[in-house]
């Protein structure tokens, strides 16, 4: 009797134990979640992911959102898109694709929801990865949205413009008409 | 007088081979930058305005090496192949000799620039800048190579000798065309924005910019491009004057 | 006659080097002119000079009433083979004279004809059609001289004109030179070739150092230096028929060749010719005779310093 009571008092106490810790965990992750909701209240998203693959030459809309999860207003914001091609594992310079520039909000207000729209040039075929980053005044960690992946097909065409006829036939023409103005001076010398 | 002057000099041309090489080697060129431009993956996706003004910078680079190399010459190889004498023996002014040479080398730019034209037009359509092109490459190529073939020619008067022409011609040239290889940084420079303020070559491109790029057409909206080029051709000018009289000092054969 | 080339106090320096020192040219119309002196004396410097194609540092030239400064003016009158010998090498001889008849102003229909007859006369008939590039020296220095010609010029200045050629080609070129002559053209002749000189030229001019050291005719320059004509029979028969005193102390230098006999007679003309009237009363054959123009040779060698 006492050995069964001895045990239930240890099983109560480790009950106590677990019941404490389990507490101070949720707590702490609540703590952690404020925190985190707290640094990153701004959500990106990138709305246009199924439309963005096309052709070299193509100009294409990238369309994303961003929204303000916290309960403050947040001030100066400025997001900007990130391009990385998969291929040959490089960074890609934006300002070939036409796509460097920033969009800067100056204050979206708590729930908000805010569209974000930047017009992209598909300037070299291959296989890229995007994302949406947001960085705000007052904090040292940046929000990204979900990477898109999408492709871009290579374009062919060996007579743009229809130049061949003239790439080729400029110098041809040139070199019949000075050939002929050579051949008359030698006859003409000959006799 | 000049006529005949200017006439022997393009029977001289494309008699020896001189003018139709370059003219060949010259539409080979364009042949080969126009096709590059227009096809190639990415170039090709460029704005068709910066690849006009891309082929207008190549063709007047080109024209300008190409009479500047003429010109280096021209004159030269009167006093090299000893035929100035006789020239001169005969009832030609100094200033026959110099006009008749000056338009000689002015046809071989416009030769370039006929040569051009079909890439031009073939590179243009769609735009509607076809005719600003031509219009803008004809007349800022003309005054830059008249400025830069005066100056030459007064090197010519000085020198006498093709090879010391040529190499200064060259080195001139080069000093015009550096500038196009700064990085923005050393553009921003005090002293690169004033030597660019009197680079002709610089002006051509920046004005070419302006019609093509940014689509301002009249010859006002130009004007700070131009009146530089005006004040080189002047002083250009003023430099031939100072060396025709150092050259009439010393007389046709500079020594026996 | 009249005075055509008038030259006074003509100077010219290089660099401290005085090439002409106050050289005084007087040429009458008409005249054939002999212009010599050694290499460096100053002769290329004077007729660059006279044609306009170095300015004199001082000095006055007066051209057919035309003076220096109408530089055009002169151009249009007188014809010059200069020292220097450019051409251009991708023109045929037809195409180069025709350039230049169009810068004299020869009328267009003209210009064939004229060409022909001037091609013909230096003999690059023949070769009108070939490029410049393919000719021999000779020929470029026939084309030169067609060249001074085509203007119909009414002074010729001539720099070594002969320079190059053949003999046929100089005697051809010389017999040009006195056709002209003839018909009125005044003509300045520099040439190293003495002989030539002497044997066309009326009047000579020798310079030396920049100075003109004489000038005169040939007699007028053996006068002022002293020096006596030589002459040159070539006689067939007995020297022993000839007695001495046909003879005299004047001859210089005999030489025998079987039954011909060569001597050299240093004397005046009269007396050269009562030799000969002398010998053919003789009955001595003469097979040849004429004046020794090394005469010259004699006088520029000892005026020169030369010798």
């Amino acid at each position: 009797m006492y050995k069964h009571n001895l045990y239930h008092n240890w099983v109560k106490i480790l009950i106590y134990i677990a019941v404490i810790v389990l507490l101070l965990d949720i707590n702490g992750f609540n703590v952690q979640s404020q925190q985190h909701t707290q640094s990153n209240p701004l959500v990106l998203e990138i709305l246009s992911a199924d439309k963005l693959s096309g052709t070299a030459g193509d100009y294409v809309n990238v369309k994303a959102q961003i929204k303000n999860t916290s309960q403050q207003p947040i001030t100066d914001v400025t997001t900007y898109l990130s391009l990385v091609d998969t291929q040959n594992k490089l960074p890609v310079d934006l300002e070939d694709w036409s796509a460097e520039k920033g969009l800067y909000i100056g204050t979206i207000e708590p729930d908000q929801i805010l569209p974000l729209n930047w017009k992209i040039h598909f300037v070299k075929a291959g296989t890229y990865s995007l994302i949406v980053v947001a960085i705000r005044a007052g904090s040292e960690i940046p929000q990204v949205s979900g990477t898109i992946s999408f492709h871009v097909n290579p374009k062919h065409n060996l007579n743009p413009g229809q130049v061949l006829p003239v790439a080729l036939g400029m110098p041809i023409m040139l070199i019949l008409i000075f050939s002929i103005v050579f051949y008359k001076r030698q006859t003409k010398m000959r006799f | 007088m000049v006529t005949y002057l200017w006439l022997k000099e393009i029977r001289a041309q494309v008699y020896t081979w001189k003018g139709t090489l370059w003219l060949v080697i010259t539409s080979l060129l364009f042949s080969f930058t126009s096709y590059l431009l227009l096809t190639d993956k990415e170039l090709s996706l460029l704005d068709q305005t910066e690849l006009l003004w891309l082929l207008s910078k190549v063709i007047i680079s080109v024209a300008f090496l190409i009479v500047a190399i003429d010109s280096s010459s021209i004159i030269n190889s009167e006093f090299e192949k000893e035929t100035a004498e006789s020239l001169f023996l005969s009832p030609i002014s100094i200033k026959d000799f110099v006009f008749g040479k000056l338009l000689a080398s002015l046809t071989l730019w416009f030769a370039i620039f006929m040569v051009a034209t079909p890439y031009i037009v073939v590179t243009s359509l769609g735009t509607h800048l076809a005719l600003p092109f031509l219009g803008y490459v004809l007349f800022l190529g003309t005054v830059g190579i008249s400025g830069t073939v005066i100056l030459f020619f007064g090197v010519s008067f000085l020198y006498r000798s093709a090879k010391n022409t040529l190499t200064t011609s060259l080195i001139v040239l080069l000093a015009f065309s550096v500038p196009a290889l700064f990085s923005s940084a050393l553009k921003n420079n005090g002293l690169a924005q004033m030597f660019g303020r009197i680079n002709p070559l610089e002006n051509i491109f920046a004005c070419l910019d302006n019609v093509l790029v940014d689509y301002r057409l009249s010859l006002s909206e130009n004007w700070r491009y131009l009146w530089p080029l005006f004040i080189f051709c002047v002083a250009a000018f003023v430099f031939l004057i100072f060396s025709l009289n150092k050259f009439q000092k010393q007389g046709v054969v500079k020594s026996v | 006659m009249n005075t055509i080339i008038s030259v006074k106090n003509l100077s010219k320096s290089y660099q401290q080097v005085k090439a002409v020192d106050r050289i005084d040219l007087t040429i009458e119309q008409g005249e054939f002119f002999g212009f010599v002196g050694p290499n460096g004396a100053g002769k290329t410097s004077t007729i660059r000079m006279l044609t306009g194609i170095i300015p004199p540092d001082q000095g006055e030239i007066l051209m057919d009433g035309f003076t220096i400064d109408e530089r055009k003016e002169i151009a249009r009158i007188i014809g010059v083979v200069p020292e220097s010998r450019g051409f251009y090498d991708w023109m045929t001889a037809f195409e180069y004279l025709q350039f230049f008849s169009t810068i004299y102003g020869i009328k267009k229909f003209l210009q064939p004809e004229n060409i022909q007859w001037l091609l013909d006369q230096v003999g690059l008939l023949n070769r009108q059609a070939h490029k410049i590039g393919t000719y021999s020296r000779g020929m470029k220095q026939r084309l030169g001289l067609a060249r001074a010609l085509i203007n119909n010029p009414r002074i010729l200045f001539l720099d070594e004109p002969t320079l190059g050629l053949d003999p046929q080609g100089q005697e051809d070129i010389q017999n040009l030179l006195i056709e002209f002559n003839r018909k009125g053209v005044t003509i300045f002749l520099s040439s190293h070739l003495l002989p030539e000189v002497s044997d066309l030229c009326s009047r000579i001019a020798i310079i030396d150092k920049g100075k003109l050291i004489i000038q005169g005719s040939m007699d007028e320059l053996r006068q002022k230096t002293n020096l006596k004509s030589t002459y040159y029979l070539k006689i067939k028969g007995d020297l022993k028929e000839i007695e001495d005193q046909d003879l005299g102390n004047q001859i210089i230098e005999i030489k025998r060749y079987s039954d011909i006999i060569e001597f050299l007679y240093e004397g005046d003309i009269k007396n050269v010719n009562s030799l000969i009237d002398r010998l053919r009363f003789k009955r001595i054959q003469i097979l040849e005779f004429h004046s020794k123009s090394d005469n010259l040779t004699n006088i520029f060698l000892n005026l020169t310093s030369r010798q």
